[in-house]
């Protein structure tokens, strides 16, 4: 049960755009794809959507052909788009009518989410007079005003200030309570460590890496070491056979073979009676992780 | 079903409300209605205006004078006189000649006719300030060829009672069993421009308004609401009704105002303009071929919209189609004037022509109930394996941004699914 997608591919002409892409979700959260710009994480979602044909493979949610049930699911589009000239409350009801919801409930519903959002001011304005965060909103509760088990999000925080992609964030934990299953495409690597329990990266196409984001990061070691102290630790840090680093306003950052290389150096910076403000050995973040596999500098 | 409808309500509602659809209702009604006044008021002023061989009647009528050098005009003063009872006909010596000119020249008030023999036979020098001032040409001869007449019959001892019949004029009565040519012909120009510019209008109206949702980027949003076979459906249907709603307003002015104002006896240029022919089954077929023609057109025109990536683009991708709904219009327009041609039966048959070139006919002559079952059934036909045609192609086109796609690429890649 739940999403599968097994060998799935699309070319555009010649161009192979995605090449045998599989994952699963068998239970409700939320999984990242992940890619860089022109991945195929566009392609691959449209194709779930059967907004594009896929060349081969198959997409099943609940053992079903995702395309016999495309309007079931809810899907925010990277490309943020509605009626500019109709009121925000016309366009809501009419895409909440247009999912076979009551005008009663609809008019229910889409007050809630309205005020959940802080949107509840816009409800008489037209689109084209709201700012670009206020209409994602907008385009978010069209989404989901039928309450779908299956959500696709695109970028859903770009172009939000920190304070809406708060509020955005809280509506996700809302939905992951409600057993929702979310794939989500991002390049705000923090906000999907925040939320994935499962992960696909892909590149130009093909998948690089995928599995549990706890399990890949595991599989990574922890070899991260980062450093805040007084002082320059540089000359410490390479008489311990440390070389590997990286320098920034909160403190430094190392690649380290094994633990016990990260304690050896603790000692010296304790020895030379150095102010430590942290000491940290650690995974590597998704961030680096995709920098790894999906950078060009692979 | 409830899909399409929630398409159709949406779209009829948004549009309806549109300063463009307002405007434009408001101005066809008061050009209806303007047209059919215009009869009323031209009717009135010529009554006013009085009868063709005088001037409007101002208490003082205008002088036409007469210098007779040829002997047969001076004794028929008198009948001269009647046939122009709105001047006053005066006699005047050959020597006045010079100064009559001078004033009709300096004051225009006047005219004068001189009669001389050339051959033996009349001849006229007519003189006027402006040609279309006074008395005519053609009547001046008319007249003065009766008076001519009856002088050299009364010559030859013909009896006055022989020569008053052979002056008199025969009355002929034209009773038409047919359609009234003319003013069908009129009405048939009338009805194939509206439906037409209805027609084309509206269809032009849904691709603006498929291209709009691309260009917003809602489509997106839509086509994983609901199937875009529902979308396009809805879509024309909701366009298609808010325009029969429009026609229908149209017709019923022009019935009401028809019924008020239109004079009964109303010609132009002596061809009379009856409207008659606009019966109810008339009236019915032009709403069938409207709806009809409408959906053909607009199906295509919805994948034109669905083609492009911005509204502006319509106009430029709208080319094809536009040639193909103007050539129709002609052929539906140059074959009407000879309604029962087999050109005019041709294009009551072609699905593309039919919806213009059949209303028009049936304004203007006695269409056989087959054409129009045959017109109709081609029509409905062609109609289904367009929708057909336009579903396959919208739902591959609607969401290709990017270059606009040409014909062929589109047919091409809908095929293949990319």
């Amino acid at each position: 049960m739940g999403l599968i997608v097994e060998n799935v591919s699309k070319a555009f002409g010649e161009k192979l755009v995605v090449n045998n892409i599989s994952f699963r979700m068998k239970e409700p959260g939320v999984f990242g794809l992940l890619g860089t710009n022109g991945a195929g994480k566009t392609t691959t979602i449209r194709m779930i959507l059967n907004i594009v044909k896929k060349d081969n493979g198959y997409i099943k949610w609940h053992d079903v052909p995702t395309a016999e049930q495309v309007t079931n699911f809810g899907y925010l589009p990277e490309e943020r788009g509605l009626y500019p000239k109709v009121r925000v409350m016309e366009q809501l009801m009419y895409f909440a009518r247009l999912r076979g919801i009551s005008h009663e409930k609809a008019k229910k519903d889409i007050a809630y989410w309205l005020k959940r959002l802080e949107a509840e001011q816009y409800t008489n304005m037209t689109a084209e007079k709201l700012s670009k965060g206020n209409q994602q909103k907008i385009q978010f509760i069209a989404s989901i005003i039928h309450d779908p088990e299956l959500i696709f999000m695109d970028e859903p925080f770009s172009g939000l200030d920190p304070v809406n992609t708060e509020l955005f964030k809280g509506v996700i934990y809302e939905l992951i309570e409600k057993q929702k299953y979310i794939i989500m495409s991002s390049h705000q690597m923090s906000t999907v460590e925040e939320f994935c329990r499962d992960i696909l990266i892909i590149k130009n196409g093909n998948t690089v890496l995928s599995g549990s984001l706890k399990a890949i990061k595991h599989s990574y070691g922890r070899n991260n070491l980062v450093v805040n102290c007084e002082g320059n630790i540089t000359e410490l840090a390479e008489q311990e056979g440390i070389t590997s680093f990286s320098k920034n306003a909160a403190g430094y950052e190392f690649k380290i073979k094994n633990e016990e290389q990260a304690y050896r150096l603790l000692e010296k910076i304790l020895g030379k009676r150095l102010l430590l403000d942290k000491f940290e050995i650690r995974e590597p973040s998704l961030h680096e992780i995709f920098i790894e596999k999906a950078g060009e500098g692979k | 079903m409830r899909e399409f409808l929630e398409v159709f309500k949406y779209t009829f509602k948004e549009n309806l409300k549109k300063k463009t659809f307002i405007i434009s209702t408001i101005a066809i009604l008061v050009l209806i209605t303007g047209v059919m006044l215009v009869p009323a008021i031209v009717t009135k002023v010529q009554s006013q205006a009085g009868n063709d061989n005088g001037p409007a009647d101002t208490g003082e009528k205008r002088i036409v004078y007469l210098v007779d050098n040829s002997g047969y005009f001076e004794k028929g003063l008198q009948d001269i006189q009647k046939q122009f009872p709105g001047y006053q006909i005066k006699l005047e010596a050959k020597d006045k000649i010079e100064s009559l000119k001078a004033d009709i020249k300096e004051n225009g008030k006047s005219f004068l006719i001189v009669a001389k023999l050339e051959k033996d036979i009349p001849e006229f020098e007519y003189y006027t300030k402006q040609y279309d001032d006074g008395p005519g040409q053609s009547e001046i001869a008319k007249v003065f060829k009766q008076v001519y007449s009856a002088e050299l019959l009364k010559q030859s001892d013909v009896p006055q009672a022989t020569i008053s019949k052979v002056m008199g004029d025969l009355q002929v009565n034209v009773n038409e069993l047919g359609k009234n040519k003319w003013g069908g012909y009129f009405a048939s120009i009338f009805i194939v421009m509206l439906l037409f510019f209805a027609v084309y209008f509206c269809g032009y109206g849904v691709a603006m308004s498929v291209a709009s949702e691309k260009t917003s980027r809602v489509m997106e949003l839509l086509v994983t609401s609901v199937k875009p076979s529902r979308i396009i459906l809805g879509k024309t249907a909701g366009m298609g009704a808010l325009e029969l709603v429009q026609l229908l307003l149209v017709m019923l002015v022009g019935i009401v105002t028809y019924m008020l104002a239109f004079p009964a006896d109303f010609t132009l240029g002596g061809m009379s303009l009856d409207l008659s022919a606009f019966t109810p089954f008339a009236l019915a077929m032009i709403l069938i071929y409207f709806i009809l023609g409408y959906s053909l057109y607009a199906l295509l025109f919805a994948v034109v919209g669905a083609t492009v990536s911005k509204a502006e683009d319509v106009s430029s991708a709208m080319m094809p189609m536009s040639f193909v709904s103007i050539i129709s219009f002609y052929f539906a327009y140059g074959t009407f004037a000879v309604p029962d041609s087999t050109a005019a039966r041709a294009a009551s048959l072609i699905p593309f022509t039919s919806p213009f070139s059949v209303p028009s006919r049936l304004i203007s002559t006695a269409v056989p109930a087959w054409e129009i079952a045959a017109s109709l059934g081609i029509l409905a036909i062609t109609i289904v394996f367009t929708g057909m045609l336009s579903i396959k192609l919208y739902s591959f086109a609607v969401l290709h941004y990017g270059d606009r796609l040409k014909l062929g690429a589109l047919f091409k890649s809908s095929r293949s699914g990319n």
